[in-house]
């Protein structure tokens, strides 16, 4: 049962003297029949009627299937049956002491986690697929115990370098984990091919057991119990005892340190794998002895990808998740799940691999081993006291829970642990239960909404912000009150209404993810406010161009589904989504089963395919790339503002002034987390510090900044301008205000309320929604912003913004609240009060005016428009980027889709190209360049590939992108990397 | 009558797998126990039945009732997803997850196959405490006591449990056997029961307060709410709730002969009311064989409290509905002849958003009845010695029947 597959193809026969037995390898590919005779006679043989057996004296008769094994019990006479063995090697597990709750309860897992996480991963060995993000409070804000794990946030690549597709770049990651003292690099030994290498950190109960049995002191293993007795020390000084420990142990020529939180007491508490993981890595890097020892952590902690990668990211060697395992053998047993233990518990490491998988990627690493110890996480409401000692150097702004907050935490499991009437907790985290984990769209919130925006009435509206106003602390933003004392102003001084509208948009859902119908109330709805919708990724139905239910917004995702010229020139802003608050460092994805024949049309794919959007944009490796596809984007439709969607992180204050450097026009600052608009658990983090680093370097008035973090009522708005936004983008508001009732469920195409699926009869039958609802929502939330603008006497919204004076900070309602420091959000620094606290301009010009492709729409503007063919001829530069997308927009806004027969623009180039020669080509226009180019020739075109003659072939198949791209962009790309060295130096 | 419905494995599976799995379970939010509806859904389409039936008395005393009197259109399948469209209205929809008919199969099949609560782990505290009344909180009650260790004693002055459930819901809503096998599942997990012991009159309640480390008191809503209109106090003027009751007791064979029953055999009946036990009424009399039975309220059908379930049943049963009508007078010379009535409309929502009924002037009418029961709801019947214990020792009461612990 524990051998591997193994691929044979052999059959085995054997015996041990009691048993003989016969096992086939995995693909079958060697037959094995049997017959049992009544005389007792067993037969085994590779085929039947190896000798003659009376029919009426056989018992019973069949065949070996792949990887099974039959057995005869010599003693008892007994035949076993596969079924008979696997049952005989359940049994000897030590299920009973496995079935124990108290160890679940202690680590509180929940049936919801056991359902819809633990059972997942072992039945399907990957991760359940959700929708619509978070919306339960930030952990140090929950009144609920939560795992401290949940204190931090992974980072990701964003635009400072990519991230890795753990898809189609697979091959060049791996998780081998090799256990050894570590030694010098520079130096040749035996001993430095002396060590044990495992494919994955995540042990099984075999690899453990081995790894802790090597009888080698190259591995000599010890064992540090991670238990401590409450009543005689605290939390803190048990850490530093066990740092101690570990110290000493490794002195003492120990390298396999084990530390285990198994040994559970009822008067003894156990310290978090976190804590300890990360306390002991840090001690022995004090000691200089860190490269001595593996950590290798037995723990109850650890149950999904996220437990997995905290541990491996502060420093732990390798795992070993004994409660999860626990918790499978159960399900096994109960029958709950269909696959035998030990398909079950590799599903369970398979899931939880690629689960660490994709947490590599996101931050553009590949290897395990680059990963352990980077500590590439943002602690979100630790106290220093706990960083300082378990998590030193990890970024945390706000302080908060401190060790009494996670000590009083596990008292409270412990009791119910050793209660044992205490059912598991049912949980309620992903989705809303009573009583349990509170949710910014629990049911009272939703229909609350629904009433309002239905009847029209503000009243019902006044009821539903009341709801959310005056929820429990779920948000930062829910510590900042408005500052009381001001002189109110009557209503009508405020801004009218529509003025504010303006600043409002929808966040991007793309067409797909939405049904039609929900796309285009959407977007007729924000039409008719004077708002912008955004098209999300996916492309547009062209019919829809120019009418009251196009979007005005356009995005330019990874995948660049449906990304054509004649998309980008109907938009009046150009979105670059870098990342999505959902899941930030990962590419969007559409099932299948959404894929419709409409759907696919607009992607330029086939109906019924998945598609996955790679989490980098592929021609953006730096913020240099960035500005380059900015530029583009200008050069294609030179009316349209550019937008750079962020997601709010550490450092996204220095990512959104290399933006605005970067001269983007607008700057969308997502919340972490957000789902499709769902909770803003950090977005309060990143709007500040955005709004900071923009002013201290004198970029502010040059961008627009959004924010579009789970905003729900007037009081959001008024505290989003406060913290910096001019504009507000709205995801799930709109959504509900649709008639979608946050099921969750919008990745099964199954959504009941018609919003978010592709199903005919669903959208015909079940989609009630209509623009009034949203323009009744978006009304509401405006008219609420005015009232509070009158009560803080503010006339202009653009009074607001920047002004935290008018905020003040609450102790809120739970002692680690109150820990919380949030003092850093609203203080400006040195940055002088008169620095623009807002955008100054309309838009951000690039530098780059690009006459000549200025010039090239002059000469050939009549021409277009006329539709006569015409042949130019210019020299180029590589200062002369993007050339011939500005003739593209024109094609695209003259004559739409179709563009102009092929070859009609002719262009004719002599010289080096600048970056991105021939983006977006629309039909029409044929471009060829006597000598070279640099990078990115003829990216995203629609047709005609622009033609490299000299030393490169003209080519027009559709690989040529990528042919031109790497032989004559190559040592384009040398040179600037060398040439960005070098400025790099002189700054 | 009540279609009867065989359930089998494969239907409540087959409906139990229709439930959607919503990110915000409705049925559970609506429940006024919070069940987990959802989990236990879930649990039924595995075929785990014994641990879904584990579930639901995680947090319900008595699901087997619940399954068969919940007015669940009102409720969880009423805020089922699948019933409503976007916006909770019901109708529409593709028809709710049947939540009820699952939660009664949960129970019905599990005792059958013998699961019984688990109680293996529990340590025995010591302690005993009196319960008073064995309707629904009392009973509740000693099922929590019991599951932690404290032995309940349960006090009723009828000679079977339940309460209501056993003496106020008709036979036709729920077979009365369902409460005799809770009895046993009861009195197995160590519940002891005092039965025709009448508190205050066989047992005094400082006995109870002597003996016992606690005393519980569920003893239920009788006092039944008045009209205030002339003729009330005719003969042929019924409460609510002692016509159920007597009912019940000559189906049960119980009645003693000091115990008079109300028959309505061949008489024209006027119920007064809108809410369940209207309903429970309106269906007795029908087969108690009455001439004709007349269901007036002031409201009209959309705002009434019932169950729209429970009205369908009646309606399908010859219940004539009288919408928009207000009883002024109970009219008749020595005894009911008939009931005056006047039109309403509906007015504004209240501070609790009902809309208020407005009478229309000159709409009155006078319906002839021979028989008119009142049911216009309760309130706790506080006992006489209440007053005395009261400040003893700090109970409080709760009015208004909250039966959750």
């Amino acid at each position: 049962m524990h051998m591997e597959p193994w691929d044979g193809p052999a059959g085995i026969v054997l015996t041990d003297g009691r048993y003989a037995a016969c096992t086939l390898d995995r693909n079958g590919l060697r037959p094995a029949r049997w017959v049992l005779t009544k005389d007792r006679i067993l037969t085994i043989a590779s085929e039947v009627g190896v000798w003659q057996i009376d029919p009426a004296n056989v018992e019973r008769k069949g065949r070996v299937k792949p990887g099974q094994m039959i057995a005869a019990d010599l003693d008892t006479g007994r035949l076993l049956m596969p079924e008979d063995i696997d049952n005989e090697l359940k049994g000897t597990h030590p299920y009973r002491e496995w079935l124990k709750t108290n160890h679940q309860k202690l680590f509180n897992v929940s049936f919801e986690e056991r359902d819809q996480i633990i059972r997942v991963l072992a039945e399907d060995g990957a991760e359940a697929i959700g929708s619509m993000g978070d919306d339960t409070p930030m952990a140090v804000l929950s009144q609920k115990v939560r795992s401290p794990f949940d204190y931090l946030r992974q980072q990701f690549a964003q635009v400072t370098n990519p991230p890795i597709d753990p898809i189609r770049e697979a091959i060049v990651m791996s998780l081998n984990t090799a256990f050894g003292p570590e030694r010098n690099l520079f130096e040749e030994s035996p001993a430095h091919a002396h060590r044990v290498e495992v494919h994955t950190p995540l042990l099984s109960k075999e690899a453990f057991d081995k790894l802790l049995n090597l009888n080698d002191p190259a591995f000599a293993a010890a064992t540090l119990d991670l238990q401590y007795d409450p009543a005689t020390t605290s939390l803190e000084a048990a850490l530093k005892a066990l740092t101690a420990r570990a110290v000493e142990t490794v002195q003492s020529g120990k390298v396999i340190l084990v530390l285990s939180d198994r040994n559970l007491g009822k008067d003894r508490l156990p310290i978090h794998a976190l804590f300890a993981v990360g306390a002991v890595h840090h001690a022995l890097i004090a000691a200089g002895l860190r490269c001595n020892a593996n950590i290798v952590i037995e723990t109850g902690t650890v149950r999904d990808p996220h437990h997995y990668a905290c541990l491996i990211g502060y420093g732990a060697t390798a795992i070993y998740p004994y409660l999860a395992y626990q918790v499978i053998g159960e399900f096994v047993k109960t029958g709950e799940i269909k696959p035998n233990l030990d398909k079950a518990l590799s599903n369970f490491r398979k899931g939880m691999d690629k689960g660490i998988y994709k947490v590599l990627s996101k931050m553009g690493i590949s290897l395990v081993a680059s990963y352990r110890g980077a500590q590439l996480f943002e602690g979100v409401g630790l106290h220093e006291s706990v960083v300082d000692l378990c998590l030193k150097g990890t970024v945390s702004r706000i302080s908060g829970a401190n060790f009494d907050d996670f000590e009083s935490d596990q008292k409270l499991l412990h009791k119910a642990a050793f209660n044992p009437l205490r059912p598991l907790s049912a949980g309620g985290l992903l989705k809303f239960m009573f009583g349990e984990e509170f949710h910014a769209y629990n049911p009272d919130v939703v229909q609350q909404l629904q009433k309002a925006v239905k009847s029209g009435d503000y009243a019902e509206f006044k009821k539903y912000s009341e709801l959310v106003d005056t929820r429990p602390v779920a948000m930062l933003r829910d510590l900042m009150k408005l500052k009381a004392g001001a002189t109110p102003i009557p209503l009508e001084e405020v801004e009218p209404v529509e003025s504010i509208l303006k600043r409002f948009d929808s966040a991007g859902m793309s067409l797909g993810a939405l049904s039609p119908e929900a796309h285009e109330a959407l977007a007729e709805a924000m039409n008719r406010i004077g708002g912008r919708s955004n098209s999300g990724e996916g492309g547009e139905d062209p019919k829809r161009y120019g009418t009251s239910k196009t979007s005005k917004i356009k995005q330019i995702a990874s995948g660049r589904f449906g990304v054509t010229a004649t998309y980008l020139v109907n938009a009046e802003v150009l979105q670059i989504k870098i990342a999505q608050g959902a899941k930030p460092g990962e590419g969007g994805q559409l099932p299948g089963d959404k894929v419709s024949v409409m759907i696919a049309g607009l992607r330029h794919c086939k109906p019924g395919t998945p598609l996955i959007s790679p989490p980098p944009h592929h021609d953006i490796y730096s913020i240099e790339d960035l500005a380059q596809l900015i530029f583009d984007l200008k050069q294609v439709n030179p009316d349209a503002l550019v937008s750079v969607k962020l997601v709010a992180e550490p450092g996204v204050g220095t990512i959104a002034a290399g933006v605005a450097k970067a001269y983007a026009d607008l700057i969308t600052i997502s919340g972490y987390d957000g789902g499709t608009g769902a909770s803003p658990l950090a977005s309060v983090l990143g709007l500040s510090e955005a709004q900071q680093v923009l002013r201290a370097n004198g970029l502010r008035g040059r961008v627009r900044v959004q924010t579009d973090g789970g905003l729900k009522t007037g009081l959001d708005v008024v505290k989003a301008a406060i913290l910096g936004a001019e504009s507000f983008g709205f995801g799930t508001g709109p959504m509900v205000a649709l008639g979608c009732k946050y099921l969750r469920i919008c990745h099964l195409n199954n959504c009941a309320t018609g919003v978010a699926t592709q199903n005919e009869v669903l959208r015909r039958d079940h989609f009630i929604g209509l623009p009034e609802m949203v323009v009744n929502y978006f009304k509401f939330v405006a008219e609420e912003t005015r009232e509070l603008m009158a009560s803080l006497g503010i006339r202009q919204l653009t009074d607001l913004i920047g002004r935290t004076d008018l905020l003040d900070v609450s102790a809120g309602d739970t002692p680690r609240q109150g820990r919380l420091n949030l003092a850093a959000l609203l203080s400006q620094g040195s940055t002088p009060a008169d620095a623009p606290r807002f955008s100054q301009q309309e838009r951000n010009p690039s530098f780059d005016k690009g006459e000549l492709a200025e010039q090239m729409v002059v000469d050939a503007l009549a021409a277009i428009k006329a539709s006569t063919p015409i042949e130019l001829r210019y020299a180029v530069k590589n200062v002369n980027r993007s050339i011939g997308a500005r003739l593209s927009g024109e094609i695209a806004k003259a004559h739409g889709g179709k563009g102009l027969p092929d070859d009609s623009i002719r262009i004719q180039l002599t010289g080096s190209a600048g970056q991105s020669l021939g983006v977006w080509n629309h039909k029409g226009l044929t471009i060829t360049l006597e000598g070279d180019a640099n990078d990115y020739v003829g990216k995203a075109r629609l047709s005609a590939t622009p033609a490299c003659t000299a030393r490169r072939r003209a080519n027009s198949t559709p690989q040529a992108w990528a042919a031109s791209a790497s032989a004559c962009a190559t040592p384009a790309r040398w040179r600037w990397w060398k040439a960005s060295a070098t400025t790099a130096a002189n700054t | 009558m009540q279609k009867p419905r065989r359930w089998c494995a494969g239907h409540a599976q087959e409906q139990a797998d229709r439930c959607l799995g919503c990110g915000n379970p409705y049925c559970e939010w609506k429940c006024p126990v919070h069940n987990y509806i959802p989990n236990w859904l879930k649990l039924v389409t595995e075929g785990r039945l014994f641990e879904a039936a584990d579930l639901s008395h995680q947090t319900n005393s008595l699901p087997e009732v619940c399954g068969r009197v919940c007015p669940q259109d009102r409720l969880c399948e009423g805020a089922c997803t699948l019933n409503s469209d976007g916006f909770g209205e019901v109708g529409g929809g593709f028809g709710a997850v049947t939540i009820g008919q699952i939660e009664k199969y949960i129970s019905e099949e599990a005792f059958k196959q013998g699961w019984r609560p688990d109680m293996s782990h529990v340590v025995a505290t010591g302690k005993k405490v009196a319960v008073i009344g064995a309707g629904p909180a009392g009973l509740g009650c000693a099922d929590v006591l019991a599951r932690n260790g404290v032995k309940p004693v349960v006090f009723d002055r009828y000679d079977e449990i339940g309460g209501l459930l056993t003496f106020g819901i008709p036979e036709f809503k729920m077979e009365k056997w369902v409460m005799t096998r809770r009895r046993e599942v009861l009195e197995g997990m160590g519940v002891e029961f005092r039965l025709n012991t009448d508190i205050g009159k066989d047992v005094s309640i400082e006995t109870l307060l002597q003996d016992y480390d606690a005393v519980f008191m569920g003893m239920g809503t009788y006092t039944y709410m008045k009209g205030g209109f002339p003729g009330e106090d005719l003969p042929g003027v019924l409460e609510a709730l002692p016509f159920l009751i007597s009912n019940v007791r000559k189906c049960l064979d119980l009645m003693k002969p000091e115990e008079a029953y109300q028959d309505m055999k061949g008489q024209r009946v006027v119920v007064l009311g809108g809410g369940d036990t209207a309903m429970d009424c309106n269906r007795t009399s029908i087969r108690q064989d009455a001439a004709s039975v007349i269901c007036a309220y002031r409201r009209d059908e959309a705002n009434m409290p019932g169950s729209k379930r429970e009205v369908g049943n009646a309606k399908e049963e010859g219940v004539q509905f009288l919408w928009n009508r207000q009883p002024v007078e109970i009219v008749g010379d020595g005894k009911v002849e008939g009931v005056k009535l006047v039109t309403t409309e509906l007015g504004p929502p209240d501070a609790r958003g009902r809309r208020t009924p407005v009478v229309v002037p000159g709409s009155e009418e006078i319906i002839p009845a021979d028989r008119v029961i009142v049911a216009f709801g309760f309130r706790p019947n506080p006992q006489p010695w209440f007053e005395a214990h009261q400040r003893r020792h700090g109970a409080r009461f709760r009015p208004g029947g909250d039966r959750r612990l």
